[in-house]
């Protein structure tokens, strides 16, 4: 008898239907085998389905079974057919119908229990858009899945528990999706407040928020370059519904979200050390997984001691700065994720670390700078909107600190105002397919940038004098638009300007 | 000298042999199986019990070992035997058009020197 279970796999971030048919056959002697290209883990399902059935005190059918994973020249990956093809030998043996337009989804645990498996928010939003009505996940990936609307997301905790609600013998109540309370919003490891000192680079890292800008922080060890870093998640504005679900397609297709674990409602911080290779920043493999860049898609990309850093793995990251999105190649299949985050470097300003520091002497020669300054190229430099210098806070001023009073701005302060800069810019932008003023190409700068009359000739007074190129020139303009709209004002003005110019990149005499 | 002993071994071997045979035929009847053939030989191969059970036609094969033997009877069904006994198998259903459900099984036995049994197990569907 044949049997079908609609199924799905992935590639990247698209999902297509997979047709897992099962045909269990009276004829010669039994037997076990799946086709369809299966790879390693889809092809060991058949040791765990076994098990599986056996564990649950189900008969295990001595017949001759035949799985096809249509269509047949897609490879299959994963683990999660486990669940479509014992549903398929489970309704041959107990005579059960398999509910129509249905998607199965999940790996078997040997107990007979299901595990949680990653994908299920995509293989769910496949659902959906395909109109089908339900689908049967894991319970503990239920959560993820009933993100989307308008399916039922049905979870299944071990193989017995689906046998008898697929007999009508009980019920089981799809999972309704809960929105997450404020509480469940992680708290920020730093408040902006508990940072001493640093008002320029505070201001920097507020200017860098609104606009969606890059930021390179210069600094001695222990300056708190790290310390800023950390603390700027607290300022960015909430992540958006649509926003958050683009996230949490990244996060479930590359399984990084916990047992449990539903929507991801906090911007994503990542931070990861230098010794990263250059697949694991940009994404690779051939299946290819997302990067570092990936996972820091709407949030932030802090890359300390950025010098460290591997020269190849610097540049991979020129394309995705520009352009939001990467598409990695391979001989297999062709995979694009979106690439749109905030990078926020951190480096010294010499191998020694304390070039300009008013306490220590700086041991480091000036070809031992250059060589250490080198290491950064000019195009990665241009794609970084703000350079600030981060230097040592006074001692007294930090025990004086300790001993004041008085409060300074708290993190939820400083993001409202960098909330009302985006909204400006989501109104500016409401027909083009950008959000900040940070992905503005020359086009759009000409079209929404309106220069006031005395910035123009502050301008063009700056270009000369600087020697500024074409593209600094634009970006200065750009810098200049977010700190204009952190002052909700219509025209970019003289102060703008006169401060966008602060955060150039500084030049070594 | 030498050869006494080989051949006396090898003739305890097949005696051995014989003997367990018998007592899984005797078990399988007991358990409501039909005995159709025993040590039906195809090409290079032989099975040593074809039975059936209800509609199934079963491929059996025994496993006997003498208790001063060293190892478990189970152990001797190799991947390579369990592949050998399969294409026996497949090479019966073809020969006499058998069109139904069909398996392989295997009978361990292990007796000691007074021909007493200290291990006997019938496996369902090996390989």
């Amino acid at each position: 008898m044949l049997i079908k279970v609609t199924s799905v796999s992935f590639s990247g971030l698209t999902t297509i239907r997979i047709d897992v048919e099962v045909n269990i056959a009276d004829k010669g002697l039994p037997s076990f085998d799946i086709v369809g290209l299966p790879n390693k883990a889809v092809a060991e399902s058949k040791e765990r389905v076994r098990t599986a059935l056996i564990n649950s005190n189900l008969t295990f059918p001595l017949r001759r079974i035949t799985v096809n994973l249509a269509p047949g020249d897609v490879p299959k990956e994963g683990a999660f057919y486990d669940l479509p093809i014992a549903v398929g030998i489970l309704s041959e043996i107990k005579g059960f119908e398999i509910p129509e337009a249905s998607i199965f989804f999940g790996e078997l645990s040997l107990d007979g229990s299901l595990r949680h498996t990653k994908g299920a928010l995509l293989a769910a939003l496949f659902a959906k858009e395909n109109k089908l009505n339900s689908i049967f996940v894991p319970e503990q990936s239920a959560n993820e899945a009933s993100v989307v609307k308008g399916i039922d997301v049905f979870p299944v905790r071990n193989l017995n528990q689906l046998i008898h609600y697929l007999n009508s013998e009980i019920e089981i109540k799809p999972t309704v999706y809960k929105s997450p309370t404020m509480e469940n919003r992680e708290t920020v490891e730093f408040d902006m407040s508990e940072v001493m000192g640093q008002e320029q680079a505070k201001r920097a890292l507020e200017i860098a928020a609104a606009g969606g800008h890059n930021v390179l922080m210069i600094g001695s060890p222990g300056s708190g370059k790290t310390m800023l870093a950390r603390a700027l998640p607290g300022i960015m504005p909430l992540l958006s519904e649509e926003e958050s679900l683009e996230v949490t397609k990244i996060y479930s297709s590359s399984g990084n979200i916990p047992p449990g674990g539903s929507l991801i409602v906090n911007r994503p911080f990542r931070s990861p050390h230098h010794i990263i290779s250059q697949a694991g920043l940009v994404g690779g493999g051939a299946h290819p997984q997302p990067g570092e860049i990936s996972l820091a898609h709407r949030g932030i990309l802090f890359l300390d001691e950025f010098n460290e850093f591997p020269r190849s793995v610097i540049e991979a990251l020129r394309q995705p700065i520009e352009d939001g999105k990467l598409t990695i190649s391979r001989s297999l299949e062709r995979v694009t994720y979106p690439s749109r985050f905030m990078l926020i470097a951190a480096a010294n300003p010499c191998p020694c670390g304390y070039l300009d520091d008013e306490t220590k002497k700086c041991t480091c020669t000036r070809r031992e700078i250059i060589r250490y300054r080198k290491k950064l190229s000019g195009p990665i430099l241009d794609r970084i909107d703000l350079h600030v210098d981060v230097p040592v806070v006074d001692i007294k001023k930090l025990a004086g600190g300790f001993n004041n009073s008085f409060r300074k701005e708290s993190s939820c302060d400083i993001r409202n105002r960098i909330t009302i800069a985006r909204t400006i810019q989501q109104r500016r932008f409401n027909n083009e397919a950008i959000h900040t003023n940070s992905e503005m190409k020359n086009r759009l700068i000409r079209k929404y940038i309106r220069l006031g009359p005395d910035s123009n000739s502050m301008l063009m007074e700056a270009a000369r004098s600087f020697q500024l190129s074409a593209r600094s020139y634009l970006k200065i303009i750009k810098l200049a638009r977010t700190i204009a709209d952190l002052d909700q004002v219509q025209d970019v003005e003289g102060p703008h300007i006169a401060e966008a110019l602060q955060y150039r990149p500084r030049v070594i005499e | 000298m030498n050869d006494d002993i080989v051949i006396r071994n090898s003739r305890s071997k097949i005696e051995l042999g014989m003997k367990g045979e018998y007592l899984a035929v005797e078990f399988l009847k007991k358990s409501g199986y039909r005995i159709l053939k025993r040590n039906h030989r195809i090409g290079h191969s032989d099975i040593d019990i074809l039975a059936q059970d209800e509609e199934t036609l079963v491929f059996v094969e025994v496993r006997t070992k003498s208790r001063e033997d060293r190892g478990m009877p189970e152990d001797t069904l190799t991947a390579k035997k369990l592949r050998q006994m399969k294409k026996t198998a497949e090479l019966y259903l073809v020969f006499n058009h058998f069109e139904g459900p069909a398996r392989l099984d295997a009978v361990c036995i292990v007796l000691d020197e007074t021909d007493r049994v200290k291990h006997f197990e019938h496996y369902i569907g090996v390989g």
